[in-house]
């Protein structure tokens, strides 16, 4: 195989389809970061994100032949990734192991990454990240796939309708009520 | 446009996403309404801290560790360790293999609930109280089973056939139908 950097995502999951684990590399590569950052929203922790996105790229590994031309490449493994991110999260909700709901803004089990943790952009920023981590981690489900996908990961209508299955008008409608939502939650942790 | 529509308009004017006319409508409505000026700017501010917030990415050995895992997973199929790991392997196959069983074991109960000397009876016997409670498939039903002590006599009364047949071989029903009537009479007596 040529350079696998030349090759666009479908090309290369064609190419791993046909056995070339060179081509199941790239992919890993190109998606690794984006994925892990989607997870880590849902979750609240680096390593359960790391674990759930390397699962991801497990199932690509093994289940690849399940993967048609019809959708886009990252459509489908935005897809697994969210599905498998919140399967942990109900896993998590049914144990009561741990959870992010009942916890208040001085909670210290709250992660943030602190390789890219940058304080004079805080300072600048309206919200903290820790209060809007714990305000997305309250959202409901639905909307909460909605502002991670749009407002973090800023993917298009299209492609989050794609990924989550229903119309872009219904996309919308949550983007919109979802940050309503998050601002209502904002606001309380401030008035807390 | 008054504040409810521009309020569900709110994420299409943030994204940019309207039609010119509609957008047109939206900025005439926030120059005259300070409210909904106040959300449009709260909203873009949570907006832009969204945007803002730190990227995760996978850590140094986050490759290495994938690859643990998949060298893991063609280890378990090669040599499953546990009894889980060989059923999540070859979950097919046993799931056909249960499915079998069950169809098997099927088929047996509803042979060995089927009687064919109870549908060789004479009608006589068909008519008898006692049997006519019985279900086609020559059983009780459940609930007499359970109440009646009759069933062994029931049971008797039926195996009846062998022995009169040895008595009356010219006999096509196989019974001497004025000792079968006795019998029924002793079985009701005894009911």
């Amino acid at each position: 195989m040529r350079d696998t950097v030349k090759y666009t995502d479908e090309e290369l999951i064609a190419l791993f389809q046909k056995g070339d684990e060179r081509a199941y590399l790239e992919l890993v590569r190109r998606y690794k970061d984006r994925l892990v950052n989607f997870v880590f929203r849902f979750v609240a922790s680096r390593e359960m994100a790391e674990d759930i996105v390397q699962d991801t790229f497990l199932k690509l590994y093994t289940s690849s032949h399940m993967y048609k031309e019809i959708a886009r490449f990252s459509t489908w493994i935005y897809t697994i990734a969210g599905n498998l991110a919140k399967t942990e999260l109900r896993k998590r909700k049914r144990r009561k192991i741990y959870s992010i709901h009942d916890m208040g803004i001085d909670d210290k089990e709250f992660e943030i990454p602190s390789d890219t943790y940058n304080p004079e952009r805080e300072s600048r920023s309206a919200y903290q990240e820790k209060e809007i981590q714990i305000a997305i981690s309250r959202l409901p489900e639905q909307f909460k796939t909605a502002i991670i996908l749009r407002d973090i990961q800023e993917l298009s209508y299209e492609e989050i309708s794609k990924i989550v299955g229903v119309p872009a008008g219904t996309v919308k409608s949550r983007i919109n009520r979802g940050r309503q939502k998050l601002q209502e939650i904002l606001k309380e942790l401030k008035s807390k | 446009m008054d504040c409810y529509s521009f309020t569900n308009l709110l994420t299409d004017y943030l994204d940019n996403q309207l039609k010119l006319p509609l957008r047109r409508e939206a900025e005439a409505h926030l120059r005259e309404c300070p409210s909904c000026r106040q959300k449009v700017e709260e909203m873009s501010g949570l907006v832009d801290a969204l945007h803002a917030l730190p990227e995760v990415s996978a850590s140094d050995s986050f490759e290495a560790v994938l690859m643990e895992k998949i060298r893991h997973h063609k280890d378990s199929l090669q040599h499953p360790r546990n009894l889980w790991t060989l059923f999540s392997n070859h979950s097919r196959t046993f799931s056909a293999a249960a499915a079998l069983i069950l169809v098997m074991a099927g088929t047996l109960v509803i042979w060995r609930g089927y009687n064919p000397r109870l549908e060789s009876l004479p009608p006589l016997m068909k008519s008898s109280p006692v049997l006519s409670s019985m279900g086609s498939s020559g059983t009780p039903p459940l609930s007499q089973q359970a109440a009646t002590p009759l069933k062994g006599d029931v049971a008797s009364s039926v195996t009846l056939k062998d022995s009169s047949d040895k008595k009356h071989p010219e006999n096509n029903d196989g019974l001497d139908p004025e000792d079968f009537r006795n019998r029924i009479q002793l079985v009701n007596d005894r009911r």
